[in-house]
């Protein structure tokens, strides 16, 4: 049981409540905020891996690319599509490298 | 061309902000705009909290919309006591709404004549707020709006066309 006061955090919190709010949002938000939601998270894991020491040069390309580019949702729909599978694309080719190690 | 369009035209919705805070008189200008704001059968039920530091970070957990770093955010809330006493349901579950609507618009074209930007938040976990904030049980937060000193203005996004949201009646 977490004390009340001023005791450590436990890793992920503020992460969990980004994301039980989101998934209540998402209830009545726009079907584009879903995939919105899920990228911030993509890119909050990352920020919560870098302040442990566990990120990489990769993971670091990729919430820049996921900053860079999420705001598009609300100007672009089609782009911000676009943007969405150019992060897949680079997970993908990540991927063909691991398997060919 | 007019000044009040150019403000109206110029206002961006802000999520980069400078990490500087903002004066208490900015503050109190941005209010007196809110309070200036017309409103349902003059009944005023809304109320403004004014969050800054611990608090603001607690509830910005709980703001999927609430992606940047403003020194000051204002969460408008609706009094629905005072609504559902003064103007019945429609004060209650729709004209208080608009008027908080009308009275952010205010505090943002405010916020524009004094190069301060601001945002208007409206994915926000409102259980969660209420809880951090303490609220009374008829304060009902329905808004929020980031405010700061903006470090990156964004480029307009699309506008429809006038054809397209107005029809002259004849």
């Amino acid at each position: 049981m977490m004390n009340k006061g001023n005791s450590e955090k436990p890793i992920f919190f503020d992460l969990f409540c980004y994301m039980s709010s989101s998934a209540r949002g998402l209830v009545d938000e726009p079907k584009l905020y879903g995939p919105l939601r899920l990228l911030e998270t993509m890119e909050r894991i990352i920020s919560v891996l870098e302040d442990k020491d566990m990120s990489n040069e990769f993971y670091t390309e990729l919430k820049e690319n996921i900053g860079e580019n999420k705001y598009i949702v609300m100007q672009d729909e089609e782009k911000f599509v676009e943007s969405i599978d150019d992060i897949v694309n680079m997970l993908a080719k990540k991927e063909i490298e691991f398997s060919e190690d | 061309m007019d000044e009040v369009l150019d403000i109206i035209k110029d206002r961006r919705s802000i999520r980069d902000y400078k990490d500087e805070d903002l004066t208490d008189e900015n503050i109190e200008t941005l209010l007196e705009a809110a309070r200036w704001a017309p409103s349902g059968s003059n009944i005023q039920a809304w109320r403004i909290y004014i969050v800054r530091g611990e608090k603001l970070d607690s509830i910005k957990k709980f703001s999927p919309g609430l992606l940047s770093d403003p020194p000051v955010i204002f969460v408008l809330c609706a009094d629905i006591e005072e609504a559902q006493e003064k103007g019945g349901n429609l004060s209650k579950d729709v004209l208080t709404k608009m008027d908080i609507a009308i009275a952010a618009q205010n505090i943002c074209l405010q916020a524009a004549s004094l190069d301060l930007g601001t945002c208007y938040i409206g994915s926000f976990n409102k259980k969660a707020t209420k809880e951090i904030l303490e609220l009374p049980d008829n304060h009902v937060p329905e808004l929020i709006l980031t405010i700061g000193k903006p470090k990156k203005i964004p480029n307009p996004p699309k506008r429809k066309s006038l054809d397209e949201l107005a029809m002259w009646v004849k």
